[in-house]
């Protein structure tokens, strides 16, 4: 499944002034990675659901597992989502 | 999502199994009546137009000791079968329904139904 | 094993039981069969059970990968137990000096093997469905 891409222009912008060399990975990197993980959960509870399928693997606790916790991703990326689209809006609101 | 596909086109053939199942306990006494069973790993690669058209293997010798009225139906069999049968269904529909549930929740951006 | 697999070698179970309740219910019914198609009384017929490897199961149409251990008939054979001569000169199947061979059938043990194999097929079929519960349980993960 194609997970549409956050909005996340504003936020990660360009590195402030003076940390252009610094080593560590800016918001934007950061939930790039987050939303990789999602879909891996999702991907490898995806396998585990074909396997059980294909009556190849008959452990449904693992697989109930596996679906579980990308099911729990999701969910926290969405929150986290929503917080990150309301923080934006409050900062945009903001009189300059 | 092809895991979707799947998931639908095994539970097809889950609820068509059950039929056959069904049908052989029904005729555990009936003279020369043969077990149907089919291979499902095999059917759900398979492009069938229906499901009814998945290929049902008969079997021809009996079990235990023989009778006379050519009946091969295996009642001990058919009835574990018949339980594997439903565990499947009822974990591959439990998937498929947490599976839609994610989705939904997505699509209302989490704020509710 | 996986958990379905258990079902398997429960239901090789039931069978091997039901077999047992087979020779147990012709052995019963022949107690009295003095003349069989071989000549001579009619001989009890023992199984013997044995623990198999159900992979190599054609009941059972998914792959089982690894060694699941169910039971089966190993042989229904002859027993060898003595025969019992009643002495009736009248009966039709009298030999030479007047005795008649029964069967090697003991009704008494017959019956308490009975009870043995009802509570053995009782119980698999207490696997079976302990064995389903429990998977379904097992669904409920996340609920």
């Amino acid at each position: 499944m194609k997970i549409e891409s956050i909005n996340i222009g504003p936020l990660t912008g360009n590195a402030p002034l003076g940390s252009a060399k610094k080593p560590s990975a800016s918001f934007g990197d950061i939930l790039k990675d987050s939303i990789q993980k999602v879909t891996d959960l999702e991907k490898d509870a995806n396998l585990q659901t074909e396997k059980l399928t294909r009556m190849e693997n008959q452990d449904i606790h693992n697989t109930m597992i596996s679906i579980e916790k990308a099911d729990l991703s999701y969910h926290l990326m969405m929150q986290v989502r929503n917080k990150i689209i309301s923080a934006y809006e409050e900062v945009m609101r903001m009189q300059v | 999502m092809e895991v979707l596909g799947l998931l639908e086109k095994a539970l097809n053939i889950r609820a068509h199994y059950h039929k056959i199942l069904a049908g052989n306990v029904a005729n555990v006494e009936t003279p020369h009546y043969k077990e149907k069973d089919i291979d499902f790993v095999r059917s759900l690669d398979l492009n069938m137009k229906r499901i009814e058209d998945i290929e049902v293997k008969e079997k021809a010798e009996q079990d235990g000791l023989n009778t006379t009225d050519g009946n091969t139906v295996n009642m001990e069999n058919q009835v574990v079968k018949m339980t594997e049968n439903s565990l499947y269904f009822a974990s591959l529909t439990k998937i498929m329904t947490k599976k839609f549930a994610t989705m939904r929740y997505i699509i209302t951006e989490g704020k509710g139904g | 094993m996986g958990i379905l697999n258990i079902l398997r070698v429960g239901a090789s179970a039931l069978n091997a039981q039901r077999l047992r309740m087979e020779t147990i219910a012709t052995n019963i019914a022949n107690v009295q069969s003095t003349k069989t198609d071989d000549g001579g009384p009619y001989v009890k017929k023992e199984t013997t059970f044995v623990p198999t490897d159900l992979s190599d199961s054609k009941v059972f149409s998914s792959m089982l990968s690894e060694k699941v251990e169910g039971v089966k008939v190993g042989e229904i054979r002859n027993s060898d137990k003595p025969f019992e001569k009643v002495y009736d000169p009248g009966h039709p199947d009298a030999d030479g000096e007047g005795y008649v061979t029964y069967p090697n059938v003991n009704l008494l043990s017959e019956m308490a093997d009975m009870m043995v194999a009802t509570r053995a097929y009782e119980a698999n079929v207490n696997v079976v469905n302990t064995t389903k519960e429990m998977y379904l349980k097992a669904l409920d993960i996340g609920k």
